[in-house]
């Protein structure tokens, strides 16, 4: 069994055990301004993310969904400070990544790495595999002998399934699946105690996905890797996240655990989210109650007051537009929603195993 | 509107001539690195008012395959062979240039994945809508054709219509546009309708709204309809009919229920079960070692054997071309020389099957990737 034993003791950090939380995320709200094209005036911001808060332990997976437009990227580039928060608190490790310096950002961010959705675009055409498995290596000085380094780089090679022979062929010469192993074998490089997976496999045929869907639950469980996870295929998600936060427009509007999520969805956008999610049973199709939403995302730039789903909810009324309502558990059963009418489902939209909603 | 009398596709199969009939379709693109055989023999029908799916992953030849039939492409470097190519008793690869015309868009529309390129962003959506209407019928007015072009993208639920015919591509949004280009597609009442994967660039709230439209259209002008797509959700949703298709050939053809009930070629097989789902629990996906082929360089025998849990390294597999043929069901085809073996009607092994491929890949995609790199190998030495 391949380990990560080749780093250095001095430089390897005490991995957390399972279940100690590894990032919480507090009130993280995301501003764009956006400037007239000659005088470079601000004419408004894109609230991208707007307050949004959850936790990751060693081990588990958090799911962001949504569809376009809803935040979830920006969160996770938030998070790892690829772009600036305009507020909140990001603590990874203890520490409030927003306060630290260069420096000490650079060092934590050894521990945080990022695996992108396209393996066309975020390999560079020009490095070996083995010289882009390294560069983190290098970047943080973890060895000093070259030989120590490339031994490294096949460890990890072989830890992604990837033939260590294979090292000195360039980019174009993989598949799309091959291609994100190595963007995961890079992203372990360093020994990370958090993943973010920006649509890792959305870009991914089927049979490939389930490659690398499989490779990345393996990888959590020798490694105990937290992950944040985000897409907006709501199958994969399920299959492969512990916990699930739903966004639409900046906001998490509903959370909790995936079963509770997918069986009891208490918010009318999870409930029409899932709803739309094509079954591949051909003996469902007539008994799917499919709901059907209204119109388009309003634009983040100028968001609907009150709660911003109300322009496309059936439920919408006079206190929506005025009052936003708050994330908070509705029905005692830790899994908050951010709905003033959220209701357990009547007929569970997705399957009919499943128990339809223990209060109901 | 009145309700649509539709035709069950047995009826209509029951009911005489498809609508349009492929034989022997061969589809090859020269590149600098060799012919790509896209489409390698595959013949097919479709009867009037059937949703036919072809389902496939990336270069299967699924779109090219259609996209073909309507010469949708220069040629060279595409070439086209085989034929006979039928719709309505004329083959489509012998006519001139001016009468194919008169078909493509008229009697023939298509729908495009990706709308924002699709239509001409300097034109109005309204104006491309009325030329796709004029083009077709000389005799009828500007001012009718305005008329029914807002017509139509009312009817696709285009919110105010009268100012949206106005407007450009880039003022519509991402489902809007599709809509409008299925209301393009309604335009001329065609016969039959090709939707290559029409709602992939979607989220899935918006395809759910363009699916409806989707359905509506096909019912109102009751044409046949194609959908291209990889989602096997969106054909178990929508078609009657499937067509799978893998390394430019079809290798399993069956009424939609018949083939999600009882999978008869080893790719359609793996290829359900890799699929996570929203509806059933799973704890490990199974997954299909390797990777699809290059086609320059296809596979000899079965394209699917070195990927294949059923092959087993048996010779048969390796060296001869499996034919489609008939199975027990009506209407179910399969390309493998053991589709017996997955027979899960006469057998119940197919918990078993689906077992054996999730362990032998069970300890990580080690395997998988040396399969994938030494088939790759491989082709280099067959080449």
């Amino acid at each position: 069994m391949v380990s990560l034993e080749m780093v250095p003791d001095s430089k390897i950090e005490p991995r957390p055990a399972p279940g100690q939380e590894v990032l919480r995320v507090e009130d993280l709200t995301v501003h764009f301004p956006v400037k007239s094209t000659i005088l470079r005036r601000k004419l408004g911001e894109v609230s991208a993310v707007d307050g949004v808060s959850f936790s990751i332990a060693a081990g588990e997976t958090l799911g962001l969904v949504g569809e376009s437009g809803c935040g979830k990227s920006t969160t996770a580039l938030a998070v790892l400070r690829l772009v600036e928060a305009t507020d909140g608190h990001i603590f990874f490790n203890g520490k409030d990544l927003r306060t630290l310096g260069k420096g000490g950002l650079r060092h934590q961010r050894r521990n945080m790495q990022i695996v992108l959705q396209d393996p066309f675009s975020s390999l560079d055409p020009r490095m070996t595999v083995r010289s882009i498995v390294a560069e983190p290596l290098k970047v943080h000085h973890m060895h000093k002998k070259a030989s120590d380094r490339n031994e490294h780089v096949n460890e990890l090679l072989q830890l992604v399934g990837l033939d260590p022979a294979l090292a000195t062929r360039y980019p174009h010469e993989f598949s799309g699946g091959q291609r994100q192993r190595i963007s995961i074998a890079r992203a372990l490089a360093l020994d990370p105690k958090l993943l973010v997976l920006d649509e890792p496999v959305s870009s991914l045929d089927v049979s490939i996905q389930a490659q690398v869907v499989n490779l990345l639950e393996e990888l959590q469980d020798r490694l105990s890797l937290a992950y944040l996870f985000v897409a907006h295929d709501l199958s994969v998600v399920k299959h492969i996240c512990d916990r699930v936060a739903v966004m639409y427009l900046g906001h998490i509007v509903e959370t909790g655990t995936a079963d509770e999520v997918y069986n009891s969805p208490t918010h009318p956008y999870t409930q029409a989210l899932l709803s739309a999610v094509p079954v591949p049973d051909p003996e469902q199709r007539e008994h799917t109650h499919r709901i059907i939403l209204k119109g388009d995302v309003p634009s983040p730039m100028d968001p609907p007051s009150g709660c911003r789903f109300r322009t496309r909810c059936w439920k919408a009324e006079e206190r929506c537009a005025i009052e936003t309502p708050e994330l908070i558990d509705r029905f005692n059963h830790g899994h908050p929603s951010a709905c003033h009418f959220a209701n357990l489902p009547t007929p569970a939209p997705t399957a009919d195993s499943t128990p339809k909603g223990w209060l109901g | 509107m009145a309700a649509p009398v539709k035709l069950k596709p047995a009826d209509a199969a029951a009911a005489g001539q498809p609508l349009l009939s492929v034989r022997n379709l061969t589809t090859q693109i020269a590149t600098e690195t060799g012919t790509v055989q896209a489409v390698r023999g595959i013949s097919w029908d479709i009867y009037p008012g059937e949703i036919l799916g072809i389902v496939g992953e990336s270069g299967s030849g699924k779109s090219v395959s259609v996209s073909s039939l309507l010469k949708l492409h220069p040629s060279p470097p595409v070439t086209i062979s085989g034929g006979p190519i039928t719709f309505e008793g004329q083959n489509l690869l012998e006519l001139s240039e001016r009468r194919f015309r008169r078909i493509r868009g008229r009697q023939i529309a298509m729908i495009f994945q990706d709308p924002m390129t699709s239509f001409n962003p300097v034109k109005t959506i309204g104006n491309q809508i009325s030329e796709a209407i004029r083009v077709h019928n000389r005799r009828i007015s500007r001012r009718a054709a305005r008329a029914r072009a807002i017509e139509l993208l009312g009817m696709v639920g285009v919110p105010r219509p009268m100012a949206r015919y106005k407007q450009f591509p880039h003022e519509y949004s991402g489902g809007m546009r599709q809509r409008a280009m299925i209301a393009m597609a309604m335009a001329n009442q065609p016969k039959l309708l090709i939707a290559d994967e029409p709602t992939t660039a979607l989220d899935v709230t918006i395809q759910a709204q363009v699916l409806e439209f989707l359905k509506l259209a096909q019912q109102e002008t009751d044409a046949a309809l194609i959908l291209i797509t990889h989602d096997l959700g969106l054909i178990a949703e929508l078609a009657d009919r499937v067509l799978v298709m893998y390394a430019g050939k079809i290798v399993e053809s069956a009424p939609v229920r018949e083939l999600f009930r009882n999978p008869r070629h080893p790719y359609t097989v793996s290829l359900l079960e890799s699929l996570p789902r929203i509806d059933v629990e799973t704890e490990h996906l199974a997954t299909i070692p390797g990777s699809p082929p290059n086609l320059v360089y296809p596979p000899p025998g079965c394209a699917f054997h070195p990927r294949c849990f059923l092959s087993h390294q048996r010779e048969r597999c390796r060296t001869e071309i499996p034919e489609l043929v008939d199975l027990e069901v009506r209407g179910h085809t399969s390309a493998c020389h053991f589709s017996h073996e997955l027979d899960s009607e006469s057998a119940p092994q197919e918990d078993d099957d689906g077992d054996t491929s999730a362990v032998t890949n069970g300890d990580g995609g080690t395997q998988h990737a040396n399969t994938s790199a030494d088939s790759e190998h491989g082709q280099e030495v067959d080449a």
